[in-house]
C-alpha cells in the first residue's frame, strides 16, 4: 500500500493545489500542517534547497514546487485525468498554468485588471473551466483566484474582479467552488479573512 | 504547576518597563483574563538577546512558551491558550470575528496622512460608527453580556487610537458615539488592561517616526 504525505500550511493557495489533486484523483494521503515560523525537520529534510510547502512524500521519495508536483500527480495516478490527451491541448493547458505563475505578482490595480483581462479572454473564453467541460490542472493553478482574490480583495479594501467586468471569470469562479469535489476541500473564508486582516494589522503597526 | 513564559517588547529607551506592542498587550490581556500564571520576558528591542534570536531569528513578539515550544503569532498564540485553558471561555462567535477589523487601518492611514481632503477621517468615523451601533444593539461587549478574544484584541488598539490621534492630531472621538465611549471606558478599567498597558509616552514614541516618515 503506497504511502503519500502531504506538507502544507492552510492559508497557502499553493498547500491547496496539491489538495484539490489528490482529492480529483479519489487518493488518500496524510496532511501535515507546518508551522511556517518553526519550520519543521521534515520539512528542512525533504525540502533542503527551498524550505518551502508543498512538499509531496510519495513512498519516502520528496517532490517540491507545486507545478511540479501537479504534474508528477498526474502522470502517476492516470485515473481521472487534469490534463488534455492532445499534444496541443495539453500544451495550451501548460501555457495557461505558466501564465499565472509568472503573472501573480501584479502590485498595480490597473495592470492587474489587464492580466485578468487576458486571462478572462484568452485563456478561458467561453468554456466552463480552462480546458474546456471538465476541471484540470490549469483550474487548480488558478484556484487562488476563486478563493484568495476576493479575501485579499476585502482586506485590502479594493475590488479588482468585479463582476460586471469579468462575468466569465465570475462564472469559471462560481463552478470552481460547486465542484463536487472542491466544494467540500475549501478554506474556511471567514477564518482566511482573519488570518489575513491579522497579517496586515502586523505590517501596519510595524511599517 | 508550570508557569508559562512569554516574551513581550519592552518600552524603547526603558527596557524594564513594558513596551507598547498591541499584539503583546492581547496575549498578556488573555492571560490575565483567564488567570493564568505567567512570567514575562521583556525584550530589548535594540539589544535583543542571543538566547531569544536563537529560538526566534526573526525577532517576533509576542512569543509563548508551551510545551517546551516557543511559539509566535498572537493569533496562534491566544488560540493555543483557549484551547489548553477553556475556562472562562474567551471564545467568539464565529459571526463576530470580524467586528471593528477595519479599524485599526483606517486609524493608521488617518494617523499618517498628510492631506485634510483624503477621505482617511470620514473612513475611521465610519469604521468607528459601525462599531458603535453594533454595541448599541449587541453590547456592551462586542459578543454581548460577556468579555470575548476580540474584545481583547480590539482593546489594546483602541488605546493606541485614543493616544497618537490625540498627540499628534488633537484628534478625538465624537461624543456622539457614546456605545463606543462606554465601550471603551468598560475595557480600559478592567483590571487586566491596567495591569498590561503600556505608558502613553511609550506609545507616542513608537508612533513617532511612522507620523513623521
Amino acid at each position: 500500500m503506497e504511502e503519500i504525505k502531504l506538507l502544507g500550511a492552510w492559508p497557502s493557495p499553493y498547500s491547496y493545489r496539491i489538495i484539490w489533486a489528490l482529492k480529483l484523483k479519489g487518493l488518500n494521503y496524510e496532511y501535515i500542517e507546518e508551522d511556517l515560523s518553526n519550520k519543521s525537520d521534515m520539512l528542512l529534510q525533504h525540502n533542503p534547497v527551498h524550505k518551502k510547502i508543498p512538499v509531496l512524500i510519495h513512498d519516502g521519495r520528496s517532490i517540491a514546487e507545486s507545478t511540479v508536483i501537479l504534474e508528477y500527480i498526474e502522470e502517476t495516478w492516470p485515473q481521472n485525468p487534469l490534463l488534455p490527451s492532445d499534444s496541443h491541448e495539453k500544451a495550451i493547458a501548460r501555457f495557461w498554468m505558466k501564465f499565472v505563475e509568472d503573472k501573480e505578482q501584479e502590485k498595480a490595480v490597473e495592470e492587474a485588471k489587464q492580466q485578468l483581462k487576458i486571462v478572462e479572454e484568452h485563456g478561458l473564453g467561453d468554456k466552463k473551466f480552462f480546458c474546456g467541460n471538465n476541471i484540470g490542472l490549469t483550474d487548480i493553478a488558478f484556484g487562488w483566484m476563486a478563493v484568495w482574490n476576493d479575501v485579499i480583495e476585502e482586506t485590502v479594501g479594493v475590488k479588482i474582479m468585479e463582476a460586471n467586468d469579468f462575468p466569465r471569470l465570475h462564472a469559471w469562479v462560481k463552478n470552481f467552488k460547486e465542484h463536487p469535489v472542491l466544494k467540500d476541500n475549501l478554506p474556511d473564508r471567514n477564518e482566511m479573512l482573519a488570518y489575513y486582516m491579522h497579517k496586515r494589522d502586523i505590517l501596519l503597526a510595524r511599517t | 504547576m508550570a508557569v508559562l513564559e512569554v516574551c513581550v517588547k519592552a518600552a524603547a529607551g526603558a527596557p524594564e518597563i513594558l513596551g507598547d506592542c498591541p499584539f503583546c498587550q492581547r496575549v498578556l490581556l488573555t492571560l490575565e483574563e483567564k488567570k493564568i500564571p505567567y512570567k514575562t520576558h521583556l525584550i530589548n528591542f535594540s539589544d535583543k538577546p542571543q538566547w531569544f534570536l536563537e529560538v526566534n531569528p526573526e525577532g517576533k513578539v509576542p512569543m509563548l512558551k508551551f510545551d517546551e515550544k516557543w511559539i509566535t503569532d498572537s493569533d496562534v498564540i491566544v488560540g493555543i491558550i483557549e484551547e489548553k485553558y477553556p475556562n472562562p471561555s474567551l471564545s467568539p462567535p464565529p459571526e463576530i470575528s470580524s467586528v471593528g477589523s477595519k479599524i485599526f487601518p483606517s486609524f493608521v492611514k488617518f494617523l499618517k496622512s498628510k492631506d485634510p481632503s483624503d477621505g482617511s477621517e470620514q473612513a475611521l468615523l465610519n469604521e468607528l460608527k459601525a462599531l458603535d451601533e453594533h454595541l448599541k444593539a449587541k453590547g456592551p461587549y462586542v459578543a454581548g453580556e460577556n468579555i470575548c478574544a476580540v474584545d481583547l484584541s480590539l482593546a489594546p488598539k483602541l488605546y493606541h487610537l485614543e493616544v497618537a490621534l490625540g498627540h499628534f492630531k488633537g484628534w478625538t472621538v465624537p461624543e456622539s458615539l457614546s456605545y463606543f465611549h462606554d465601550y471603551v471606558k468598560l475595557l480600559f478599567s478592567r483590571e487586566s488592561f491596567q495591569k498590561t498597558k503600556a505608558a502613553k509616552e511609550h506609545v507616542i514614541a513608537g508612533w513617532e517616526p511612522k507620523v513623521n516618515a
